[in-house]
């Protein structure tokens, strides 16, 4: 197996029908070894935790919360940087950033963390950003996780005044995941900030459920393989190509993908478009498209720049037709005209417009047609619509969507067989869950 | 990481006598100067270079003149560049349009502050006054910025000429005509020791100065 990071493109079907306007899909794969070479040495991490303590917090979600921050500490070594930051309406700083080389300073610290107060949620991660740059070198992944179970009601509290400031961060070195809890957090501001963060957005809908996205924030700093991966697209006078999937675009017109782990892909749909002028018969549209991606590999800090170029004949409408699909660009198209008509049918249940929430996902569901992870999820989502439980369908409607659009997937993954028992057996990064919320159970062989 | 040296005094707040001391203190353990010399670096010294507009204006308590970390930054960043044979008469134009930051650059041993911590920074300040985050290069800025990219240059070049010496500058000089009208004078032990780097560096050095000089006197910009 290769040891290099690879980028390769696979048509959902071999050809472009002759004689016409083509409209046709393109997978685009940034495929990472499955494990770092063995002399290779990690990175470090340099991590702020920070905790919600306001008045809703109390009890069991808070409790958790310090349990998964203490798992964090636990797992981290003295070659790891860390701090700690509970916020309520005032912000505290409970462990200034330092290398983890006496867990039992974070432990102390954490016990004496108590529920009061508002929610300064701004303060709680302008703190840990701080906290977090004071080691933001090149040699340590830098990120702020950042927990709340409500909406921010101290200082800056929209994602318009805050999502900026996290992508200033973001673009310094410091880049932003966050966690809500139950049903009383902004998913639009979690979310958004977590977008802006360039990290990962996750959600528990008990406290039960928090262990998971800690778990799977922690590991996915543990296996990051490289970073800053920028796509560019480049196509002949009269075709044009664009990305489907949720990720931002920069203001060069590259496409920003999700950080590489080992044995991962990060990937994009791309929709290309050629006038019938250029479709005749006979001919074969060399580099019809053009693919970049540089990215930064974590274990050497070099820059490398993937370039890849996808060619297609033109056929008769006979041969074309009779062209297979590739399965796994068709999942992937499913996954994302899914995504799409969750955040519709989100829209609607905000309104309360019920009768087309149902629409839609009945609509969804068949366009799903046989991927059955889609499937699967839309009938738990189903669920929550029936109940009519507007703040769990918002929530996980958007998570969902976020995560149909922009996971990592692994490259072991064979479109398109999904059971929740192989799911479990992989990397917590790389599950596909059937609820983002929820924990999936543990492995087999494993309480 | 290592933090730099001068951020351990970020809380500083005194007078002039305590600049002048902690300034002494710090001089001392980056190598620059004379550093037991009291009288080369006082409190009157201090009050001299804030006459000078070297050091920003300082607060006032009362009668009391208040000094920061700022003014600590740029009296030791004044220092280096007294030390490498500056006038201050050069220092003060330089220090108008250089922020804290790139003065922070003129101090032996310090870093460059990681952008993280200039961004965090910024954010802070722009969310306690109310306001939004300006970029650290925002278009009207820009012309301001490449000024501050000559006098880097200059002072990078300089640098590479003086080296971080503070001994007395030799003053046997070598002439080269560069052409009828254009002389270069340059101290004959340098010369001598210069190499290839040493060469092209002189050449972005009088580049810099030319232009330092266009702009001071209001003339075309490049």
């Amino acid at each position: 197996m290769s040891n290099t990071i690879s980028l390769g493109i696979t048509p959902l079907r071999d050809a472009l029908l002759e004689g016409h306007n083509n409209a046709c899909l393109a997978l685009v794969r940034v495929k990472a070894p499955a494990a770092p070479a063995l002399q290779a040495r990690r990175k470090a991490l340099n991590l702020a935790l920070v905790i919600d303590r306001s008045g809703s917090m109390s009890g069991r979600p808070l409790e958790e919360a310090k349990r998964c921050v203490g798992m964090i500490i636990d797992r981290l070594g003295p070659q790891d940087r860390a701090s700690v930051i509970a916020y309520d309406s005032t912000v505290d700083t409970i462990v200034p950033a330092q290398n983890v080389t006496d867990t039992a300073v974070f432990h102390r610290a954490l016990a004496q963390v108590e529920s009061r107060g508002m929610t300064a949620l701004f303060g709680g991660w302008l703190a840990g950003a701080e906290q977090a740059a004071l080691g933001a070198t090149d040699n340590y992944i830098s990120r702020v996780m950042l927990l709340s179970d409500g909406c921010a009601n101290e200082g800056p509290d929209s994602l318009e005044d805050i999502a900026p400031h996290v992508s200033t961060m973001a673009a310094s070195g410091v880049s932003t995941s966050t966690c809500g809890l139950g049903n009383g957090f902004n998913e639009d501001l979690m979310m958004g900030m977590a977008k802006a963060g360039q990290g990962q957005g996750y959600y528990g809908d008990t406290a039960e459920d928090l262990l998971d996205p800690f778990t799977a924030e922690f590991e996915l700093m543990r296996a990051l393989c490289a970073r800053k991966l920028r796509l560019s697209l480049q196509t002949p006078d009269g075709v044009k190509a664009k990305v489907l999937n949720d990720y931002a675009q920069e203001n060069d017109g590259r496409w920003a993908l999700p950080d590489l782990a080992f044995g991962a892909e990060g990937w994009a749909l791309v929709s290309i478009t050629v006038p019938a002028r250029l479709c005749g018969p006979g001919v074969t549209l060399d580099q019809l498209l053009r693919v970049s991606v540089s990215l930064d590999e974590c274990q050497t800090d070099r820059t490398l720049v993937l370039e890849q170029t996808l060619s297609l004949p033109t056929l008769p409408a006979g041969a074309f037709s009779a062209l297979a699909e590739d399965a796994r660009v068709k999942a992937r198209a499913q996954e994302l005209r899914a995504a799409e008509l969750q955040l519709e049918a989100r829209t609607a249940a905000r309104r309360g417009r019920w009768d087309q929430v149902d629409q839609i996902l009945r609509k969804a569901e068949q366009e799903a047609g046989e991927n059955p992870w889609v499937a699967e999820g839309l009938k738990a989502l189903r669920v929550h619509a029936e109940a009519r439980r507007t703040e769990e369908f918002a929530k996980e409607t958007v998570y969902k969507s976020r995560a149909m659009s922009s996971r990592l997937t692994s490259i072991e993954e064979v479109e398109p067989s999904f059971s929740v028992k192989d799911e479990a057996e992989m990397p917590s990064y790389l599950r596909r869950k059937l609820e983002q919320g929820k924990r999936m159970p543990p492995p087999s062989g494993r309480t | 990481m290592q933090n730099p040296p001068l951020e351990v005094f970020k809380d500083f707040s005194g007078s002039a006598e305590d600049l002048a001391r902690l300034a002494t203190t710090v001089c001392a353990g980056l190598g620059l100067g004379a550093a037991n010399d009291t009288d080369e670096l006082s409190a009157r010294l201090v009050r001299d270079y804030a006459q000078r507009d070297i050091l920003s204006r300082p607060e006032r308590q009362g009668k009391e003149a208040i000094y920061t970390w700022r003014h600590l930054v740029e009296l030791v960043a004044a220092r280096a560049l007294v030390a490498d044979g500056w006038p201050l008469a050069k220092v003060t134009q330089h220090f108008a349009l250089t922020p804290l930051e790139d003065l922070l650059l003129l101090v032996p041993g310090q870093g460059r502050p990681n952008p993280a911590l200039m961004a965090a920074k910024r954010i802070r300040e722009s969310t306690l006054a109310g306001g939004k985050v300006s970029e650290p290069v925002a278009p009207p800025l820009q012309r301001l910025a490449s000024q501050r990219q000559r006098r880097a240059d200059l002072m990078f070049s300089m640098k590479q000429l003086t080296g971080e010496s503070t001994q007395p500058r030799a003053t046997q000089m070598t002439r080269i005509a560069l052409d009828e009208d254009i002389h270069l004078l340059i101290e004959t032990d340098r010369l001598r020791n210069l190499g290839l780097d040493g060469a092209d560096a002189v050449g972005r050095a009088i580049t810099a100065s030319i232009i330092e000089w266009i702009t001071a006197k209001g003339g075309k910009q490049p």
